[in-house]
């Protein structure tokens, strides 16, 4: 009965290996060198059969390049799928303050002042608006954010001193929860001497997912005596839901990359030359395309994130400057291979039958 | 000069250089041979045997059914045989410049070769 089970165990297991014979190979070995009462694989075991057994789902034993292909098929597949997923995520996120949720914001930064109130884009503030043409042949450029709503009085210019107001508009917005940090001096301008003049005070809020921008400073010369001016941008950060989906939909499609591809492999690994032509080189092709989108995404929001703290932008951001029509390209090579492999291509075990 | 060979995959070789062996066979001989310092993985072992059977260093046997298993015994092909001798080769002149080299240092801090299986001779 342990024994039974123990075999139920492996077998399940031993999934992780692409179908055929070395399954149960493998299955006769485990249980001849299991101990007496063991019931269910040790850790090492599983680790050992899972990396192996994923190896093996590649064929080609010899090849590091097939390896190599696999990690970027199964990063860029991942990739695309989390970046798809955030994006539709992001359709259902809460929709910035507005309403009494915003007047109550506006009285805290302006009581007793008329404000105005102005909200860009709807998922993003984006600058520009190309055509399916232009993402085809040159991509999106970056200069896209999560969408903003900005506010500010009315009459531009308020009666005070603006370092007083901001301290005294972080009080209010703290007693609305709002976690404010310390305002730093800025400045626009610069005096003879080059030195930049500080006219300002820049101060970022947070509560919750929203964050708050607040600027106040008497910029420019047509600043009368006395006054300032003052306005607050707000973003709302998307829900981590959007993150989880991202997640949820990215793994999957990372091993799907990496099943498919190994399928192929195995299919084509003693095909001939031409076979190996019109699956092995397209492949390499669209992933030598498709890297890059992947390490420039990837990369380029790790590399923004630390030097920033926080990013305005989704993950995928930095690679939405890759041209859509290369994406395509590498798609079609794919869908190609695979089409090859699946027609042409045939199982082959994983070591020939014994002569 | 040819690659060292991974431990491993020079116990497997080993293993199978006396005669053909199924897996659990091979990782008992290895243990054995190796005086219990090499215990493979079966997963390991099978992506070495398809390595090197792909490098044409060993090849399939024949098959035996037990308990309703498949059970695939290997064989060392000449190749194998070739290679396993040069790597054999290669660890002994390794193993007799080291002992050597040791065999020149002065006689109160010499380590007795003796001891780690050593002869300079």
């Amino acid at each position: 009965m342990t024994a039974h089970r123990l075999s139920t165990r492996y077998r399940r297991l031993l999934r992780v290996y692409p179908p055929g014979p070395r399954r149960d190979e493998l299955l006769d070995t485990l249980v001849e060198a299991a101990p007496q009462g063991r019931t269910r694989p040790t850790l090492r075991e599983t680790v050992n059969l899972l990396r192996h057994g994923m190896r093996a789902r590649l064929g080609r034993p010899a090849s590091r390049g097939v390896v190599a292909v696999a990690v970027l098929t199964s990063l860029v597949a991942g990739y695309l799928a989390a970046a798809v997923a955030y994006r539709i995520a992001l359709e259902d996120a809460p929709a910035l303050p507005h309403g009494a949720e915003l007047a109550e914001i506006q009285g805290a930064l302006f009581p007793g002042l008329a404000s105005w109130s102005e909200q860009d884009g709807e998922v993003f503030s984006d600058l520009n608006s190309p055509t399916v043409t232009d993402l085809l042949r040159g991509g999106h450029d970056e200069e896209f954010f999560y969408a903003t709503v900005t506010i500010g009085p009315r009459d531009r210019f308020i009666p005070g001193d603006y370092r007083a107001w901001t301290e005294q508009a972080a009080g209010r917005l703290a007693a609305q929860g709002w976690d404010a940090g310390e305002a730093a001096p800025t400045g626009t301008t610069e005096n003879e001497s080059g030195d930049l003049v500080l006219d300002g005070t820049y101060l970022v809020a947070r509560r919750g997912d929203l964050t708050m921008e607040l600027n106040a400073g008497a910029w420019g010369v047509d600043v009368p005596a006395g006054k300032f001016e003052a306005d607050a941008t707000i973003r709302r950060f998307p829900p981590r839901s959007a993150a989880v989906i991202a997640v949820a939909a990215g793994l999957p499609a990372a091993l799907l990359g990496w099943l498919l591809l190994g399928w192929g492999s195995r299919r084509t690994e003693n095909a001939g030359v031409q076979v190996r032509f019109l699956t092995r080189e397209p492949v390499v092709v669209a992933m030598a395309v498709l890297a890059p989108l992947w390490f420039s995404g990837a990369g380029g929001f790790v590399a923004e994130t630390l030097r920033h703290g926080v990013v305005y932008q989704p993950f995928w951001s930095m690679a939405a400057g890759w041209a859509a029509g290369y994406a395509l390209f590498a798609g079609a090579l794919c869908l190609l291979a695979l089409i090859v492999a699946a027609v042409a291509g045939r199982r082959q075990p994983a070591v020939r039958e014994p002569a | 000069m040819s690659k060292a060979m991974r431990e491993p995959t020079f116990w497997i070789l080993t293993a199978l250089a006396s005669r053909p062996r199924h897996g659990y066979g091979v990782i008992q001989q290895a243990t054995e041979l190796s005086d219990g310092h090499v215990v493979l993985q079966a997963g390991t072992l099978y992506a070495a045997l398809d390595r090197l059977h792909a490098e044409g260093l060993v090849e399939p046997d024949h098959d035996e059914v037990v308990d309703g298993r498949t059970r695939r015994y290997y064989r060392l092909t000449d190749q194998g045989a070739a290679a396993l001798a040069a790597e054999s080769a290669r660890l002994s002149r390794n193993a007799r410049t080291a002992a050597g080299q040791l065999s020149a240092r002065p006689a109160g801090r010499r380590p007795s070769t003796q001891q780690f299986g050593l002869d300079p001779a």
